[in-house]
C-alpha cells in the first residue's frame, strides 16, 4: 500500500516536472511542495534521486499521516 | 590478451575515454592543483551535487587515465570489473607480460577470489596508473560496494584511485580518512568564485557589467551548471539586464527556469532536436538521424559540442556525444510533457537502431520503454546465447524479467532459453516449465534453427542434473539434426557450447571416444572465439575423459591448461575447474605420486561442493576410497563411500555403473580390512551387474577365502565384461596371473601376466602390479626369465617394489587376513617339517599345502619360506592364536 509522502525543495518547479513523479506541486514563496503517494522506500529514493539529478535543493521530505486516523 | 571488443560491440564503447573538456570550459587552477596534490593520497573523492563540475576538475587535472564512466547497468560485479580492466588496458598501463593482461573479470563462483588477485596483479605494475571511477553513486549493489571497499583499503602504491560521486558512497571512507589515505573535494570547493564566474562567462562570449555578473553568481551560488545555463541564454542577447534582472527577481528553482529559458531561444528544429535526441544516454550521428528522421545529426552534434558546454564529447574523434547529465535530464522531463504521443515511436527506433549494431541491454531497455514486447523478445531472442556463452546466464534472466511472463511464454526460443538460464542456476523446476511452453509456443520459420539448438542445449542441462545421459545423448542428436536442415549462421559460440554440452553427457554416458571427439571440437572452437569459459570447462571434462580413456600415459595436459587458463583468468573457484583437479588426482595416483594426488583431489572436494553434481561427486569419492586403501586404511575408505551415498540419496539417478563400481571398491576395501562376510554379502547384491569390477572383486574374495580355482573362473570370464576406467583391465589380467600362479597353472600365469603387462605398456598403469605385492614382484622376475617382451615396464616396476619394500615389510599391515586353514599351516612353518610331512600332518595331499603356501605368501607380502617365519613374527601371528 502506497503513503502520502510531501517533499519540500527550494525554489518554485513547473508542473512538468511534478507531472514527471507523479505528484502534486504546490508553490510557496520561496518554496515548492510535492505531494502524493510513494509505493516504497525504492520508489522514494527514485523520486529523491530524480530531484537530485534536476539540480534541486531539497529542503524536507515528510510521510503524512494516513487519512482516516482518529 | 582480453579484448574489449569481443563483449562490448565495438561502437558503443565510449565509457573509457578521458572526456575531452567542454566548449566554454575555465582553468581553475586552485581546485586542478588541490587535486593533483591530493593524488598523493591513495584515493580521492570528489563528492558534490550534479551540474558542480565534478567531471570536468578530474579530466582537466589528470594527464594520463585508466578511465571509467559508469553506467547504471554496470552495478553488476562482472561489468563493473570487466569495465575496469578495459579501461586499465585501454590506457596503455597493463604489459603485456602482467598479470593484469590474463585477467577477466569474476564470473559467478570466481568472485571472492577476484579482488585479491586484482589487487596483487595492480600492485605489480611498472608505472603508477590514476585510476578514475566517475558516478560512483550509480553503483548499489552490496557485491560491488564491498568489491569496491575491498579495493579502496588495499590500493596498492602503483594506483591512484578518484571517484566521483553525487553523494557520499557507502564505501568505508571514514577509516580512509582516519589514515590519512583520503583527499576530498566537496560542493562548497567546486562553486565557482565571483572571479571564476566572470571568466566562464568570457568564455561563453560574453562581456557583462560587474553587477550583472555578480547577480548571476548570487542567484546560482556559483553552481557550475546554473552559470553555463545561464550564458547559453545569455548568448546572441541584445538585452542582457532585462534577462539579469528577470532571472534574480524569479523564485524558480535555477535549472528549470533557465533550461527553459534555453529552449525557447533555439530555432523549432534545433530545439526538437535536443527534445528527442535526450533520450538516449550517448548519442551519435546515425541514432540522431534515427530519432529525427533527419540527415544532419553529425553535423548538429558537432555545433553543439563547439558552442554549448552541455554537449559532451565522448570519445575524442567526435562521432559519439553525450548530454550532460543534468541538462539531459532536464531536457527528459520536458520531453515527457511536450512528446508525451510520440515517446513510444521514438523508444521504439532507439531500440532498432542499437539491435542492428549488436547493443542488446539499450536495445532492451527502449524496447520495453517503447512497450513494443515483440520487438524487446526479438531482441532478447538474438542475443541471449552470447550472454550465456560468455557465463552471463544472470543477466539473460535480467533482462527477460523485463518483459510480461505471458509474452514469454508465447515464444518458444526464449522459452527454451530461460530453461537453459533456470539450467544454469540448478533450478530443474522452473527449467521444466519454460521447456514446457517451449515445446507448445509457436516460432517463425527463420527462428526454428536457433530453437533446436536451445532445446538440445537445455535438454543436455537437465540431463547433467538429473541423469539419464544415454537418451539426453539421443534427444540432441536428434534436434540437432533437425536443426541442421534449417537455415540459419553458423555461429562459432554456439557451436563450441553444444559440443562442450554433448561431450560432457556423452561422457557420463560413458561413451568416452564420442566425448573425446565432441570435447576436442569444442576445445578448438572456443578458443578460436576465445570463449575461456568454454574452453575451461571443455578441457576439464577432455581431461577426465583422457585419463579414463588412456591412463596416466597421457601427455596432453588437458587438465592443467584447464587449471592455468582458469587461473589467468582468476576463476580458480570456477566448478569446472573440479573435473580437470579430479583428472589430475587419478593422473597422479597411478603415476605413483600419491602426495600430488591427494593435493588435486583435496581441491577437486573443494570446488565441487559448489557444483553439487552427483556423478562428479561419485568419481571423487570412489578415487578417495581407492587411495585410502592404497594408503593402507581401508575403513577410512569404506566412510568415504558411505559419505558419498548418505549425502547423494536423494539427489537424482546414477551412473549407470555406479551401483556396481561402489559394491566392487567397497568388497575390495572390506576384504582388506578382513570383513570377508560382508564382503561377500555386498557383492552379492550386484552378482548380476556385468562389469568388471565386480568379477575382480568377487575374484579377489575367492583368493582371500583360499579359492584359487574360483578366482581363476571368475576372472577369465569377467575379461570379456565392460570397464569403465582403463585401469580396470590391467588390475584383472594382473589379479587372474596372480590366480594362475597360486592354482598351479604356471604357464597360463606367464601368458596372463603378459597380458596384462601389453596393456599396461601403452597406458603406463603400474600401480594393479604393485598393489599385488611381492608374489606379483615375483612373478615378474620369473617373467623376465621367461623371455618377456616388455622388459623395460617389468624393470620399472621391479624397481619400484625395490623402492617400496622396506616399508611394506615392517610397517604395512596383513594385505588379507589368513583363512583358518592357512593360518593352520602357518603354524607349521618355523619348524623343520617338509611341506609333504605337513600335508601328513593336516590328512590333505602336498598340493593342496602348496596352494595354501602361495596364498599365505601372497598375504604376507613374501616370496620365501623363511620371510614368511619372519613376518608373521613381526604381525604377531605365531605367538598367539585370535
Amino acid at each position: 500500500m502506497s503513503l502520502n509522502y510531501e517533499i519540500r525543495v527550494r525554489g518554485r518547479v513547473g508542473e512538468h516536472l511534478a507531472d514527471a513523479l507523479g505528484l502534486e506541486a504546490e508553490t510557496e514563496p520561496v518554496e515548492t511542495v510535492l505531494r502524493g503517494p510513494v509505493t516504497d522506500q525504492e520508489g522514494l529514493h527514485g523520486i529523491l534521486e530524480h530531484l537530485q539529478e534536476l539540480g534541486l535543493e531539497l529542503v524536507e521530505v515528510r510521510q503524512l499521516p494516513r487519512k482516516g486516523g482518529g | 590478451m582480453s579484448s574489449p571488443a569481443v563483449r562490448r560491440a565495438p561502437a558503443l564503447v565510449t565509457q573509457f575515454a578521458v572526456p575531452p573538456l567542454p566548449f566554454g570550459m575555465v582553468d581553475r587552477p586552485r581546485l586542478t592543483e588541490r587535486l593533483r596534490s591530493g593524488l598523493s593520497e591513495p584515493v580521492t573523492l570528489v563528492c558534490a551535487p550534479a551540474g558542480s563540475g565534478k567531471t570536468a576538475l578530474v579530466a582537466a587535472s589528470v594527464e594520463r587515465a585508466a578511465w571509467v564512466t559508469l553506467e547504471p547497468t554496470d552495478d553488476e560485479p562482472g561489468r563493473l570489473w570487466d569495465a575496469v580492466l578495459t579501461a586499465l588496458e585501454l590506457a596503455g598501463a597493463v604489459p603485456s607480460d602482467s598479470a593484469l593482461a590474463g585477467l577477466a573479470a569474476p564470473v559467478r563462483e570466481s568472485r571472492d577470489a577476484f579482488m585479491p588477485l586484482l589487487v596483487n596483479a595492480l600492485a605489480t605494475l611498472p608505472e603508477p596508473v590514476v585510476l578514475v571511477l566517475d558516478d560512483v553513486h550509480v553503483l548499489r549493489s552490496r557485491e560491488c560496494l564491498t568489491q569496491l571497499s575491498f579495493l579502496l583499503l588495499h590500493t596498492p602504491d602503483t594506483v591512484r584511485l578518484v571517484m566521483t560521486a553525487r553523494s557520499d558512497p557507502p564505501l568505508p571512507l571514514h577509516v580512509l580518512r582516519v589514515r590519512g589515505r583520503l583527499a576530498e573535494i566537496r560542493a562548497t570547493d567546486l562553486a565557482f568564485t565571483l572571479d571564476e564566474s566572470r571568466e566562464l562567462l568570457q568564455a561563453h562570449g560574453l562581456e557583462l557589467h560587474e553587477e550583472l555578473i555578480t547577480a548571476l553568481h548570487g542567484r546560482t551560488e556559483g553552481w557550475g551548471a546554473g552559470l553555463r545555463l545561464a550564458a547559453l541564454s545569455l548568448q546572441g542577447r541584445e538585452d542582457p539586464e532585462t534577462f539579469v534582472a528577470d532571472f534574480a527577481g524569479d523564485d524558480r528553482v535555477v535549472g528549470d527556469y533557465l533550461l527553459a529559458e534555453v529552449l525557447d531561444r533555439q530555432p523549432p528544429k534545433l530545439r526538437a532536436f535536443l527534445l528527442r535526441t535526450s533520450l538516449v544516454d550517448r548519442i551519435c550521428g546515425s541514432l540522431a538521424d534515427a530519432l529525427t528522421n533527419d540527415g544532419h545529426g553529425a553535423d548538429t552534434l558537432a555545433t553543439l559540442e563547439r558552442t554549448n558546454g552541455f554537449v559532451l564529447g565522448v570519445d575524442g574523434h567526435r562521432e559519439w556525444f553525450r548530454y550532460h547529465r543534468l541538462f539531459a535530464k532536464l531536457l527528459r522531463t520536458r520531453a515527457q510533457r511536450e512528446l508525451h504521443a510520440e515517446l513510444p515511436k521514438l523508444h521504439a527506433r532507439a531500440a532498432r537502431w542499437y539491435a542492428e549494431r549488436g547493443g542488446c541491454v539499450d536495445a532492451l531497455e527502449h524496447a520495453v520503454l517503447a512497450g513494443d514486447h515483440d520487438l524487446a523478445v526479438e531482441v532478447v531472442a538474438g542475443h541471449w546465447f552470447d550472454l550465456y556463452v560468455h557465463g552471463d546466464a544472470a543477466a539473460v534472466r535480467r533482462l527477460l524479467a523485463k518483459l510480461p511472463p505471458e509474452r514469454l511464454e508465447r515464444d518458444a526460443e526464449l522459452s527454451a532459453a530461460l530453461a537453459c538460464a533456470a539450467l544454469d542456476v540448478g533450478d530443474t523446476d522452473s527449467a521444466e516449465l519454460h521447456i514446457a511452453h517451449a515445446e507448445h509456443a509457436d516460432l517463425p520459420e527463420p527462428r526454428r534453427r536457433r530453437y533446436l539448438e536451445a532445446m538440445a542445449l537445455a535438454g543436455l542441462g537437465t540431463a547433467r542434473l538429473e541423469g539419464d545421459f544415454d537418451a539426453a545423448l539421443r534427444a540432441a542428436d536428434d534436434l540437432l539434426a533437425e536443426a541442421a536442415t534449417h537455415t540459419g549462421d553458423d555461429d562459432g559460440a554456439r557451436e563450441a557450447l553444444v559440443h562442450a554440452m554433448l561431450g560432457e553427457t556423452a561422457l557420463w554416458a560413458h561413451d568416452l571416444p564420442r566425448a573425446g571427439e565432441e570435447l576436442r571440437r569444442a576445445v578448438a572452437s572456443a578458443r578460436a572465439h576465445r570463449l575461456d569459459y568454454v574452453a575451461v570447462s571443455a578441457l576439464s571434462y577432455l581431461a577426465l575423459h583422457d585419463v579414463m580413456m588412456y591412463g596416466p600415459a597421457d601427455e596432453h595436459g588437458h587438465g592443467r591448461q584447464a587449471i592455468e587458463l582458469a587461473e589467468r583468468r582468476g576463476w580458480s573457484q570456477l566448478p569446472q575447474t573440479a573435473c580437470a583437479h579430479t583428472a589430475l588426482a587419478l593422473h597422479a595416483f597411478y603415476d605413483l605420486q600419491p602426495q600430488q594426488a591427494a593435493e588435486h583431489l583435496e581441491l577437486a572436494k573443494v570446488v565441487a561442493r559448489q557444483l553439487r553434481r552427483r556423478h562428479l561427486d561419485f568419481v571423487i569419492s570412489h578415487l578417495d576410497a581407492r587411495m585410502h586403501g592404497a594408503a593402507g586404511a581401508p575403513r577410512d575408505g569404506l566412510r568415504a563411500l558411505e559419505d558419498y551415498e548418505a549425502l547423494n540419496r536423494h539427489r537424482g539417478p546414477r551412473l549407470e555403473h555406479e551401483l556396481a563400481s561402489v559394491a566392487a571398491m567397497r568388497a575390495r576395501l572390506l576384504i582388506q580390512a578382513g570383513e570377508l562376510e560382508e564382503a561377500a554379502a555386498t557383492l552379492k547384491l550386484v552378482e548380476d551387474e556385468p562389469w568388471m569390477a565386480v568379477g575382480s572383486a568377487a575374484a579377489r574374495l575367492a583368493l582371500a577365502v583360499g579359492e584359487p580355482a574360483d578366482a581363476v573362473e571368475l576372472l577369465e570370464a569377467t575379461l570379456s565384461h565392460p570397464a569403465v576406467h582403463a585401469v580396470t583391465p590391467v588390475e584383472t589380467r594382473a589379479l587372474l596371473a596372480i590366480a594362475l600362479a597360486e592354482n598351479g597353472e604356471p604357464l597360463k600365469a606367464t601368458r596372463m601376466l603378459e597380458q596384462a603387462l601389453t596393456l599396461a605398456e601403452a597406458n603406463r598403469h603400474r600401480w594393479p602390479f604393485l598393489e599385488l605385492g611381492r608374489p606379483m614382484e615375483e612373478l615378474l622376475r620369473h617373467q623376465i626369465r621367461a623371455g618377456t617382451a616388455h622388459r623395460a615396464i617389468v624393470g620399472e616396476l621391479l624397481d619400484a617394489f625395490a623402492d617400496r619394500a622396506p616399508a611394506t615389510r615392517h610397517v604395512a599391515p596383513l594385505l588379507e587376513p589368513l583363512s583358518e586353514r592357512e593360518q593352520a599351516i602357518l603354524r607349521y612353518l618355523p619348524t623343520a617339517l617338509s611341506n609333504r610331512e605337513i600335508a601328513a600332518e593336516l590328512f590333505v595331499t602336498t598340493n593342496t599345502v602348496k596352494t595354501h603356501l602361495r596364498s599365505i605368501y601372497r598375504k604376507l607380502d613374501v616370496a620365501r619360506r623363511r620371510e614368511a617365519v619372519e613376518r608373521a613374527r613381526d604381525l604377531r601371528l605365531l605367538s598367539s592364536r585370535r
